[in-house]
């Protein structure tokens, strides 16, 4: 007889929430720190070359 | 001279590639739960999968770019060099994040247990580490010289972590699955699970491609700004 397929949902679903939760922070993050960062210049971020 | 506007554009750029990248995921989430089917031994745990892989693929790429623009810094000595490879390892560290959350989910109902001290995974949390030591680095050297010969020199070293990670699996005796798709052989993967990592894998690269983009317009903003301090 088969093996019955394992009831293992929560598990996905946990993971299906952890992932964007990481990537979604990280890019508001980086998104917050480069408006800082703009802001903080006053129209130019500063006297170095954009090499 | 680096412009706001510049670094808006590239900022801004970034940022909608990233969206677009999380707009895809969205259609990888519908693919994963309505199109691909219930793995019969693993049950719906399984799924997790079309964002485990996909996250250490980013990572490890993430990573080994970290490696060759270093080289390449070290041999070029061109700023943008440094500043990608500084991109890319804060991004590698957010993907492996990923990959380490989601991997222990996945292994907890399938090995019952949610860590295991095999060479796969001590490896893969040795180069979180690692490059989570190469921001450190970064953050306490002031100098923009130093910082990028010293945070090259561990870019390159991380990055020969990762062959080590791919055929760790071949190497040493693991409870981790042996690779499914880059192989020497065909994949082993029913047709509908395959296309749904393979548009996984596309959507995180493209994420990559963003956040790097966008991370990579802070990197200008932040070394105009130190060098405005030190002309100051």
């Amino acid at each position: 007889m088969p093996a019955e397929t394992p009831e293992n949902a929560g598990y996905m679903i946990a993971a299906y929430v952890v992932a964007p939760v990481i990537l979604v922070g990280y890019l508001a993050s980086l998104w917050g720190r480069v408006k800082r960062a703009v802001g903080r210049s006053g129209g130019r971020t500063g006297g170095g070359s954009d090499r | 001279m680096t412009s706001d506007a510049a670094v808006r554009a590239i900022a801004r750029r970034g940022l909608r590639i990233s969206l677009v990248a999380l707009l895809g995921l969205a259609v990888v989430y519908v693919l994963a739960i309505g199109y691909t089917p219930v793995e019969a031994r693993q049950g719906v745990a399984q799924k997790i999968f079309y964002l485990h892989v996909p996250a250490a693929w980013s990572a490890l790429i993430a990573f080994s770019l970290v490696g060759i623009t270093s080289a390449l810094y070290l041999w070029l000595h061109d700023p943008r060099l440094d500043r990608f490879a500084a991109a890319s390892a804060e991004v590698g560290v957010a993907f492996s994040a990923v990959m380490l959350t989601t991997g222990p989910i996945w292994a907890k109902p399938i090995w019952g247990t949610w860590w295991t001290w095999d060479a796969r995974l001590t490896l893969t949390l040795f180069l979180f580490f690692l490059f989570i030591g190469y921001l450190a680095l970064r953050a306490s050297v002031h100098d923009p010289a130093e910082r990028a010969r010293f945070s090259a020199v561990v870019g390159i070293l991380g990055m020969l972590l990762v062959p080590f990670i791919h055929l760790s699996v071949y190497l040493f005796r693991t409870l981790h699955p042996q690779p499914i798709v880059l192989k020497p052989s065909a994949p082993s993967l029913p047709p509908e699970m395959l296309r749904t990592l393979l548009v996984s894998t596309a959507v995180f690269t493209l994420l990559y491609v963003g956040l790097v983009t966008l991370r990579y317009g802070l990197g200008m903003a932040e070394d105009a700004r130190d060098e405005a301090t030190d002309a100051g």
